[in-house]
């Protein structure tokens, strides 16, 4: 405030200051609230369409394995899906899951600083492929190198993981990066006076001191795998099939409602089976989260 | 014309131009191509008219009819007596009109020395209890890296062609065995191109050099033929089937005019350029 300013005036700009917070403090206040709001809409809408099934065909759906919407008598059975999709999880994490961490130790421990940048901006590209992009790949570059490897038919669910494995990597590389580094210095320097090699600094102290943010970036990238869509859809050969071999086909649970939706009558029985997969779904990626969340509290409570 | 399509041509008129006309068609994935080229070669002819031509599948066309949203419905299958009733109840009367002729073909491999498959063979490749796995249940000798388990291509669930699979070959009530589901018959035959113990089925138009028709019989002991322009129209091709484009109610105005022209000299000659058959 300017002191040429007459004292007679001067509060009466400090209210208008104080209501333009106000008003800006509400704003971000209703965001917030908006936030909250948006989830339970899209909970309930998809509750409104699917609960409905799920209450009266829930044990066909866990216990069956035939998935026929369409057919003369329609069988709504999920298991094949479920399993799909914990198969493709599953198998992506195994690849994903190693390579990650050693990345992210590698960036945070080992990489000279300029190394490092470089490859933080390559990771950080990773991340911003379309998923479709992805679903392209592996049907162009996958699927004749799994056929070449022996496979019958390279779409399959090792292809879906794997492109599910290059999509998760960068989450997990910057999230275990980050809580590497979030791991004071001292731990280090005690470990190096106590005359340990910088392998067993990493493997040692390092990794059992990050682990719970190295749990939340895994359990980000199984929340990431569940809910990915077009690329499992192209790459996993869409095949209701409970896999019993590294190159057989599946299909997932979000592949399913992304193929179908389209021509499931509104209001029908194979339109609520699909919102029902959504609510699964939903739930599934519920769960994964507040798990982590759960995790990163537990973190800072035994700080 | 729907709201979206009036939008549009709205949107389009603002360019300066002559005002356009844009009718929107959606549906079947057979049938994409053949009327995404007749939209082309119509326009060439009509500039003011633009077909806009989506894919989608048959069931995805016709609830696009239902819902309002397309002027045409594509549609590689007759209508099912639910969505007319669902239309009927909808306020939409469904009119069909044929466009072209396809012969609904099973590829093989180019690799794959099958002479013939009958339906019966089919039903026990595709149906839910059929029980063969291998081609050397067929009888035929095929060896892909120490095994010949068949691999099973077929289509999504809101594919025209996959009804009308199923109503021929496994009847009614039939079911499908586990196949790998394509989401267009340009799919099914990529993968039966490069995988040597594939099968798949679909439209005809779609035929490449590592994708080869087989000779299909109804009956075991009967005559077999591969889908060409003379084997389907004269009825020696017995998976042959009509292509239709539904509209609501009789076709008017500018979607009469298109119609009339797909169906007649310069329609049919794109219909025999994409792989299908003509009317006459």
């Amino acid at each position: 405030m300017s002191s040429s300013v007459p004292s007679a005036t001067r509060p009466r700009p400090r209210r208008t200051v104080r209501w333009g917070e106000r008003i800006i403090e509400g704003v971000i206040y209703a965001c917030g609230l908006s936030a909250i709001a948006f989830i339970f809409a899209i909970f309930l809408f998809i509750a409104k369409e699917g609960l409905v099934m799920l209450v009266t065909h829930l044990p066909e759906m866990l216990t069956s394995t035939d998935w026929g919407p369409t057919d003369a008598h329609p069988a709504y059975g999920i298991v094949a899906l479920l399993i799909g999709t914990a198969w493709c999880v599953g198998l992506s994490l195994l690849i994903s899951v190693p390579v990650g961490l050693a990345s992210a130790i590698y960036l945070s421990e080992f990489a000279p600083e300029r190394v490092r940048e470089v490859l933080k901006v390559v990771v950080e590209l990773l991340a911003a492929i379309p998923s479709v992009v992805w679903g392209f790949v592996g049907v162009m570059v996958l699927n004749p190198l799994l056929q070449a490897m022996g496979a019958q038919i390279g779409l399959n669910g090792l292809n879906g993981a794997i492109l599910l494995a290059l999509m998760t990597l960068p989450l997990l590389v910057s999230l275990g990066e980050d809580a590497l580094r979030a791991v004071p210095d001292s731990y280090r320097q005690a470990a190096v006076a106590m005359g340990a090699t910088r392998w067993e600094v990493a493997t040692r102290v390092l990794l059992p001191a990050a682990r719970p943010g190295l749990l939340v970036a895994v359990l980000l990238g199984v929340g990431r795998c569940v809910g990915e869509t077009m690329a499992v859809l192209m790459a996993t050969g869409h095949a209701v099939n409970i896999p019993t071999g590294l190159f057989d086909p599946v299909r997932t649970l979000t592949a399913t409602i992304a193929a179908e939706l389209g021509e499931a009558v509104r209001g029908g029985q194979h339109y609520q089976a699909l919102f029902a997969l959504g609510l699964l779904l939903f739930a599934i990626t519920f769960v994964v989260n507040l798990t982590a969340d759960l995790v990163v509290r537990g973190r800072h409570l035994t700080r | 014309m729907t709201t979206t399509g009036m939008l549009l041509a709205l949107v389009l008129g603002c360019g300066g131009g002559p005002s356009r006309t844009l009718l929107q068609d959606k549906g079947s994935d057979t049938m994409v191509n053949l009327m995404q080229r007749m939209s082309e070669e119509y326009t060439k002819e009509h500039p003011t008219v633009i077909v806009a031509v989506t894919g989608g599948g048959s069931g995805t066309g016709i609830k696009a009819l239902i819902d309002g949203t397309t002027d045409m419905a594509n549609c590689s299958r007759p209508m099912s007596d639910e969505e007319k009733a669902l239309a009927e109840k909808n306020g939409v009367h469904p009119h069909e009109t044929v466009v072209a002729y396809d012969g609904l073909s099973i590829y093989v491999n180019k690799d794959n020395p099958i002479e013939r498959i009958d339906f019966e063979q089919l039903k026990c490749i595709y149906g839910a209890s059929g029980t063969c796995n291998h081609w050397s249940d067929l009888g035929v000798t095929l060896d892909c890296g120490g095994t010949d388990e068949i691999v099973k291509i077929g289509r999504q669930n809101n594919s025209g062609t996959y009804e009308y699979f199923r109503e021929e070959v496994l009847g009614d009530e039939g079911k499908f065995t586990n196949t790998l589901d394509q989401s267009g018959t340009q799919q099914v035959v990529d993968v039966v191109g490069t995988s040597k113990c594939a099968i798949g089925y679909g439209g005809m138009g779609y035929h490449t050099e590592s994708a080869r028709f087989a000779c299909l019989a109804k009956a075991t002991d009967g005559p077999c033929a591969e889908p060409t322009i003379e084997t389907v129209k004269q009825g020696a091709y017995v998976f042959a089937r009509p292509l239709y484009v539904y509209t609501n109610g009789a076709p008017t105005g500018e979607v009469s005019t298109f119609l009339d022209w797909a169906r007649a000299e310069s329609g049919q000659k794109v219909a025999i350029d994409s792989g299908f058959v003509p009317l006459k």
